[in-house]
């Protein structure tokens, strides 16, 4: 078979030596293919936008990234169906496709390796649907970030992820990339705030993946985000927004050394004043950024953390003041804050603006991405200077301080192999270091080409081999994206070196699913048996490994605990309380294992504050159907590497593996209790905001046909509700018109049970309105088969799915 | 067969890692969506030419003509890349390499002899607006759809103002197309200096091209000879230490650039640079003069139409901003195209009518929604390409110099 060699050698293309251990082989396509596909792609979609002159082939091929390689055909589609039409006939061709969007990526994930079709997706820009009511945005693809955000300014509305490239990138790469962005450290990434997404597979299918709908159904939507274009092309998307705090201020405190900086990071967190940006700039990449910004970072330091907080506009002052308490020390050189919005957009600027402005020393760039946990981060961040002055390299260093996501950038001259090898010899180093830290190689720029090698570093064979598999589900040919985000090859031993045993718990486990498979025999396992009292066979239950108090370790610094799966949600309760943490996630009862309401993944009350299930869940340890010990994710906020693997175990009701251990995010308790009130329906609209302080919007609405309306709300955690007027009608209007004049409405005590069965009352983001669905949606066959081809991949036999292989029921 | 460039060419593109910052400044990348047509993908294609692997033919050709080289690339370039330098040295070498990458046609070629004889430009236009009667073939139609409403209104002829004999001479550079497309707003201008304090110098008449128009299109050679003319022109009949104040954005931005153009010129280096530092824009130079000027409207909606060249070239955007808030009476609001391409760049919309009116169109359309009265200008190029769009689309705004507007506004003058 002809193989397609990496395209071309155009100037500062890096050596990949290893690249045909990492990826399967790519087929080349012969020349006549091309002219073939190129003449029926004119005539679909329009002779002027298939594009093959060698300038436009120059134009598509480098990303921020800045290696060049040359597609071989750009297809520029207007239309959604016209992504369709080029989807399909790629596939009919065979040809490689990458799909982009304004090429701002970090890691080379839209730089054409494998030359192939590039669909260039910035025209898809039907216009945004904002629904004040559901606090959702339906939009294109080819819509920029900052564009989404003018438009949602105007309605007093935000979408939490702002990555740095937000006034060029697209909402398709956000999505495909799961971005990050300074907001991320209150808000979290992208992937908490994306609805629905749809798109086509790799073979021009349509496809539309929302949030499982009934409880049980596996949660394609969240693999798909930050699979970085290798699964499906997103051509829309609907997207959660959050209501724009009243007030914000952003302060500049500036540092003698870096460590001090980053000790006053630790004591923000630790204060638990919880900004929604926390940004750290070393002295070179301020150096670098205010000659293009003015806006007077102090030369004198080290390095400066740039905060924002929110709040009420009387709030705010207070909160710059014990910002201010918080960080004084002798190290400290200033605190500044800003006077005016614009200066604070000066500052915020140059912080956007600091891998722009590294071109100042050269064109090629090397940037990381590591995260780690973040009381790590200063450990890692002296390795980091360590490293540079040991391999003789000038580090420039940025950081989402406040997440632990660091961006070191080197940079290189293409054209001096010893640079080069130094700077490989730099970047494993720090990979490694942040790997060892259970950090990851890339928080938000994504694997791309760029840390393909070094996924070892944080996955066994068995690990990237799942990935493969689930690739494969999607992408049977393994067209999309060649070379990009996860390993593909046939035999994965070139990974060898992350071999991991399992820990001793896990080892019973995997021998109960191993003889299981051999005699055939499904296994039910059980936590406490609460959400699911009926077996049909033989239990297994999670083993003392991971139960009791001794099987939770909380990193309090990091706001996350690393919890047995047999541990009960009220033994983790009272083990956090006194560290005045909680994990927001609302079990039916305490007794109920964390394993089970993982598994589980239900609708929870206060999903549309801290966010469902899936949210609170970094990492999971598991023995999958085939009896093989996995993890996936680590404890910290912001990781890319390879796919997210954990959102499929969230809700999958133990059907794909039985889970162990999980990274459980946490965060500060609110202070106030969290009541239920009730109203009639009448006087909702007023009375249930005036008692609700107008300040905070209802965590849930939930209704029952005929009978009942309750609004939870919980203590301020940045929701402003009071800020739209207008859903508050709206919510009584549809009310009304969803339940008719008359019904009545009760109220419930708190800690009363809610009305059952409440589970199936699906809150949405945002103010919710939770009507139950009398039948459930019949699953879109194109998804149905999706699933099932990923529940192939954890458990062929359908050893841990009582031998079905359909959609569960409700039941 | 590669792109030659100098070196300072060289090192700008070492100076871009494709951030995309530049993406959203640019005006045919948001109308078309298509990497080419981006100031990164304009890099990225020249320097492919320059290290060849990729042929300079036609589509760099076709990537380098759809520029308008309004430079707001540069403003938002993190790492501070001269995109106009880049595209300067890259459409002479094109053009040194081919006939064919000349962007000069039967239009513009006279036009670029024109516009150094004055007084023929002037019988040009004046003709011009007399053909524009007849009928024409379509091509020809747009072109001379160009030219402005009417000739120059009939004001007083030459500073009536105080002139006081202190202070720093000024010397307001008529530059060619507005002198002959709109006389009355250097009047205007010359008129106000003075009354807010200035010694106005005499109008030379013999002054000449600047060769801003001649850069823009590749003939570098000939923008150099008309730089090193009108440096020693200045000399010639400027005292040293003048102001030369333009209100043609362009114009202006190419005064500045002198000091690069020439700087290898053994003769000259010290004199264009002391020029080019000489030269500024009238509304920045309005502002600082001694006399306090009080302008009140008649409750005009009134908005502005920035020179690019005034904010990415000059550095001294913001002045007529600032000095339009003064005007009492009237409101002044800030379209969101305000510093935005307006299609026009120099000849641009002679050799590119279709993009060049698609840039225009979303101005019309701000200043159709905001229901502006008065649509003020600082760079005739501007002036022109926005009268034709508001004429076309049925407007009833008024377009107008920054000059002339203030003229008509003036309530007082304080000493």
């Amino acid at each position: 078979m002809a193989l397609h060699a990496p395209s071309g050698s155009l100037y500062g293309q890096l050596m990949r030596p290893g690249l045909d251990v990492m990826v399967s082989p790519v087929p080349a396509v012969p020349e006549t293919t091309w002219a073939a596909l190129s003449d029926r792609l004119r005539k679909a979609i329009g002779q002027e936008r298939v594009l093959t002159d060698p300038g436009s082939l120059m134009a598509y091929s480098y990303d921020a990234t800045g290696e060049r390689h040359l597609p071989q055909m750009v297809v520029v589609p207007d239309a959604a169906t016209e992504v369709g039409e080029a989807l399909s006939l790629a596939a009919a061709a065979g040809v490689p496709v990458l799909a982009r969007g304004a090429g701002t990526n970090l890691s080379g994930g839209t730089m054409p390796l494998y030359s192939g079709m590039v669909l260039a997706l910035q025209r898809l820009q039907t216009p945004v649907i904002i629904d004040r009511v559901h606090l959702s945005a339906h939009v294109s693809a080819g819509v920029v970030n900052a564009e989404l955000q003018a438009r949602l300014e105007a309605e007093g509305l935000f979408f939490a992820p702002d990555p740095s490239s937000h006034r060029i990138s697209t909402l398709g790469g956000n999505i495909q990339e799961n971005s990050g962005g300074p907001h991320c450290v209150k808000y979290g990434v992208t992937t908490s705030h994306v609805d629905a997404l749809s798109g086509f597979l790799a073979d021009g299918t349509p496809v539309r993946l929302g949030r499982p709908s009934v409880p049980g159904e596996l949660d394609l939507l969240g693999l798909v985000v930050g699979s970085e274009g290798t699964l499906v092309i997103g051509t829309s998307a609907e997207l959660s927004l959050r209501v724009r705090p009243p007030a914000t201020a952003t302060a500049l405190v500036a540092f003698a050394t870096v460590p001090a900086a980053l000790r006053a990071v630790g004591a923000i967190v630790t204060a638990r004043l919880e900004p929604s940006s926390l940004e750290l700039l070393d002295r070179v990449s301020m150096e670098l950024v205010e000659p293009f910004v003015q806006a007077g970072y102090p030369t004198a330091a080290d390095a400066v953390l740039l905060v924002e907080v929110e709040g009420r506009a009387e709030e705010v002052p207070d909160r710059l003041a014990e910002l201010d308490r918080t960080t004084a020390g002798p190290d400290r050189l200033e605190f500044r804050s800003a006077t005016s919005p614009e200066e604070a957009d000066r500052l915020w600027r140059g912080r956007r603006a600091a891998y722009g402005a590294l071109a100042r020393n050269s064109a090629h760039i090397f940037v990381q991405d590591v995260t780690v946990p973040r009381p790590r981060l200063a450990e890692m961040m002296a390795d980091v200077t360590d490293i540079g002055r040991r391999f003789n390299l000038v580090i420039a260093t940025v950081a989402h301080a406040g997440d632990g996501n660091l961006h070191p950038s080197i940079a290189y001259d293409p054209a001096n192999p010893d640079e080069l090898a130094r700077l490989h010899a730099a970047d494993a180093e720090i990979l490694s270091l942040a790997a060892a830290r259970d950090g990851s190689i890339t928080g938000e720029h994504g694997i791309g080409i760029d840390k393909l090698e070094h996924l070892p570093l944080m996955y066994s064979p068995a690990e990237l081999s799942v990935m493969k598999d689930l690739k494969r589900v999607f992408d049977p040919d393994l067209r999309l994206n060649p070379g990009k985000a996860i390993w593909t090859s046939e035999s994965l031993d070139g990974s060898r070196r992350a071999m991991r045993s399992p820990p001793d718990g896990a080892l019973p486990l995997m021998k109960a699913v191993a003889d299981a498979r051999a005699a055939a025999t499904p296994l039910y396992v059980r936590g406490s048996g609460i959400q699911c009292p009926t077996a049909l066979g033989p239990v297994l239950r999670v083993g003392e490994a991971f139960s009791g108090p001794g099987a939770i370790l909380v990193d309090a610094g990091n706001f996350t605990a690393r919890v047995g799966a047999a541990v009960t949600v009220g033994e983790l309760a009272r083990v956090l309380a006194p560290l005045g943490l909680e994990w927001a996630v609302d079990a039916l009862d305490s007794e109920e294992t964390v394993g089970g309401v993982l598994a589980g993944g239900l609708p929870a009350l206060r999903d549309t504050g801290p966010g469902p299930v899936r949210d609170q869940v970094l990492g999971v340890e598991m023995v999958d159907g085939s009896g093989r010990y996995l993890r996936f994710g680590r404890p910290i906020l912001k990781n890319v590497a390879g796919y997210d693997v954990t959102k499929l175990l969230v809700g999958s009701r133990g059907r794909l593996g039985i889970v162990c251990r999980a990274d459980l995010r946490l965060r500060p308790q609110r202070p106030l209790e969290w009541r239920s009130l009730s109203v009639r329906h009448d006087h909702l609209a007023e009375r249930a905001w005036a008692s609700l302080g107008g300040f905070v919007r209802p965590a849930a609405v939930l209704a029952r046909p005929g009978q009942l309306i309750t609004a939870w709300t919980e203590t301020p955690d940045g929701d402003y509700g009071e800020l739209i007027a207008d859903p508050r009608a709206e919510i009584g209007h549809r009310l009304r018109e969803a339940l008719g004049r008359s019904v009545p409405f009760t109220s419930l005590a708190r800690g009363q049970a809610p009305p059952t069965p409440y589970v199936c009352w699906w809150p949405l983001s945002g103010v919710v309105l939770g009507l139950a669905e009398s039948e459930p949606p019949t699953p879109d066959p194109v998804v149905a088969r999706l699933r099932r081809g990923v529940l192939n991949v954890f458990d062929p036999d359908r050893i841990l799915s009582g031998g079905q292989s359909h959609e569960p029921s409700l039941a | 067969m590669s792109l030659l460039l100098p070196d300072e060419v060289i090192r700008e593109f070492e100076h871009c890692n494709k951030c995309g910052f530049c993406l959203p400044a640019c005006p045919t990348y948001q109308e078309t969506g298509l990497e080419m047509h981006s100031p990164r993908g304009r890099l990225s294609l020249v320097e492919a030419a320059w290290r060849g692997e990729l042929a300079p033919g036609a589509g760099l050709w076709q990537a380098l003509s759809w520029c308008i080289g309004c430079r707001a690339c540069e403003s938002a370039c993190p790492s501070g890349v001269q995109y106009g330098v880049v595209l300067t040295h890259a459409r002479r070498d094109l053009r040194r390499q081919s006939r064919r990458y000349v962007i000069q046609n039967r239009v513009t070629v006279p036009l670029l002899f024109l516009v150094t004889r004055r007084t023929w430009l002037r019988a040009a236009l004046r003709a011009g607006r007399v053909v524009r009667t007849l009928p024409l073939p379509t091509g020809l139609k747009r072109t001379v759809a160009l030219l402005p409403a009417e000739a120059g209104a009939a004001g007083p002829a030459e500073p009536q103002a105080p002139s006081p004999t202190g202070g720093v001479p000024v010397y307001l550079l008529g530059t060619c197309v507005m002198e002959a497309a709109y006389p009355e707003a250097n009047r205007d201008a010359r008129w106000l200096l003075a009354a807010a304090g200035a010694r106005v110098l005499p109008q030379d008449t013999l002054e000449g091209c600047c060769g801003a128009l001649h850069l823009h299109t590749g003939d570098y050679e000939g923008a150099l000879d008309l730089a090193r003319a009108a440096v020693r022109r200045f000399d010639a009949t400027l005292p040293q230490e003048s102001l030369i104040v333009t209100h043609a954005g362009g114009c202006g931005a190419m005064i500045r650039e002198y000091a690069r153009l020439l700087r290898d010129d053994a003769e000259l280096a010290s004199r264009a640079a002391h020029w080019a530092s000489r030269v500024h824009d009238f509304a920045t130079v309005l502002t600082s003069l001694p006399n306090r000027l009080r302008f009140r409207g008649d409750g005009a909606t009134v908005a502005l139409q920035n020179s690019c060249h005034l904010i990415h070239g000059m550095q001294e955007g913001v002045q007529p901003t600032a000095l339009l808030s003064t005007v009492t009476g009237d409101r002044f609001v800030t379209l969101p195209g305000q510093d935005r391409c307006c299609g026009s760049g120099g000849v641009y919309n002679l050799n590119q009518p279709a993009m060049a009116a698609r840039v225009l169109k979303p101005h019309l359309d701000e200043v159709r929604q905001q229901g502006v009265d008065i649509w003020i200008m600082n760079n005739p190029g501007c002036a022109l390409q926005c009268e034709r769009g508001v004429r076309e689309a049925g407007l009833s705004a008024r377009v107008m110099h920054l000059s002339s507007y203030l003229r008509e506004r003036l309530l007082t003058v304080t000493e």
